[in-house]
């Protein structure tokens, strides 16, 4: 058997086009169902904050929490799933748990450190903000991993941008309705790769 | 020094192996998942894998979900180890190191 210079290319091509799309399958089927979980965690909130007003303060700090708990849960899940564990999660995942406890408190740091010296006038330009700042790392995340998170990232911003500039009324439930459900809908868009 | 291997050369087989090991250690890939992966048909690329595990390379495990059949794929440490030779050299002949040389020997399970 022997293998031409032009042949050694090509499949060397081809072995870097198959890696690529499997890495990008696995960072899916992985962010997916984050993806699924804050879309729900931010209809719901935004939605509550409508009714409201008054009591965003609280909702959003509990759904927040919520969020993060369901989200490790399903990390637990997925991970489990993909590397068959019985338990689904080995130690080394469970003695990092500190580290995902200090980068959630880093994010409430910076967004506390951002709005003391750019304080909000609102708490919808709060809200826009906060919710503009992940769909930005989303695109970031999308353009090194998989560009259906781009996409997702992208349509979400402009969903939030068009509600903060242009609707009148019912600003945090539309906020819900096209940000969290462009989550959800691109959650199903990007599981069903 | 890294030689070719003609059971991983094979054009699917190489795109089998490479989306598998590009998997961590342990993961697996669906049937379903690998097909649309690699485009392949059901048959072909059923053939395929029935050639890598025969050679010891990749893992097939099946089961059920519900009433579902599954069958999940992953490389093994053997396999791993072979596609990684035979890609280095792929890049050997590329390099002009090693475009004469033949293939190994298949190995076979034990």
């Amino acid at each position: 058997m022997n293998i031409s210079r032009e042949e050694a290319s090509s499949s060397l091509r081809e072995i870097g086009q198959a890696h690529q799309r499997s890495t990008v399958m696995q960072n899916y089927r992985h962010f997916a169902p984050h993806m699924l979980v804050w879309g729900c965690v931010w209809l719901l909130a935004n939605g509550l904050c409508d009714f409201f007003p008054d009591r965003a303060g609280q909702i959003w700090p509990v759904a927040s929490i919520a969020g993060a708990i369901v989200s490790l849960a399903n990390r637990k899940r997925v991970r489990g799933r993909l590397v068959g564990t019985a338990a689904g999660m080995p130690g080394s995942m469970l003695a990092q748990g500190w580290r995902w406890v200090l980068a959630a408190a880093v994010l409430c740091a910076f967004f506390v450190a951002t709005f003391s010296v750019l304080p909000p006038h609102s708490g919808l330009q709060a809200t826009a903000f906060i919710s503009m700042f992940f769909m930005f790392a989303y695109m970031i995340f999308g353009a090194l991993a998989g560009l259906r998170v781009f996409a997702v990232g992208v349509v979400a911003t402009i969903a939030i941008l068009y509600d903060y500039f242009e609707l009148a009324r019912h600003q945090f439930l539309w906020l819900g309705v096209a940000a969290g459900g462009a989550l959800i809908v691109g959650a199903l868009w990007v599981r069903k790769t | 020094m890294s030689a070719a291997n003609e059971i991983i050369h094979q054009t699917m087989r190489l795109k089998i192996m490479s989306a598998l090991n590009a998997l961590r250690p342990g993961a697996k890939l669906e049937f379903q998942e690998l097909k649309a992966l690699l485009g392949a048909t059901d048959g072909n690329l059923g053939t395929h894998l029935a050639t890598l595990e025969g050679a010891g390379y990749i893992a097939v495990e099946k089961d059920f979900v519900g009433r579902k059949p599954r069958t999940r794929a992953a490389i093994t440490r053997a396999g791993r180890r072979a596609f990684e030779q035979h890609v280095d050299y792929l890049r050997d002949v590329i390099a002009g190191a090693g475009g004469e040389r033949g293939a190994t020997e298949a190995p076979t399970r034990s």
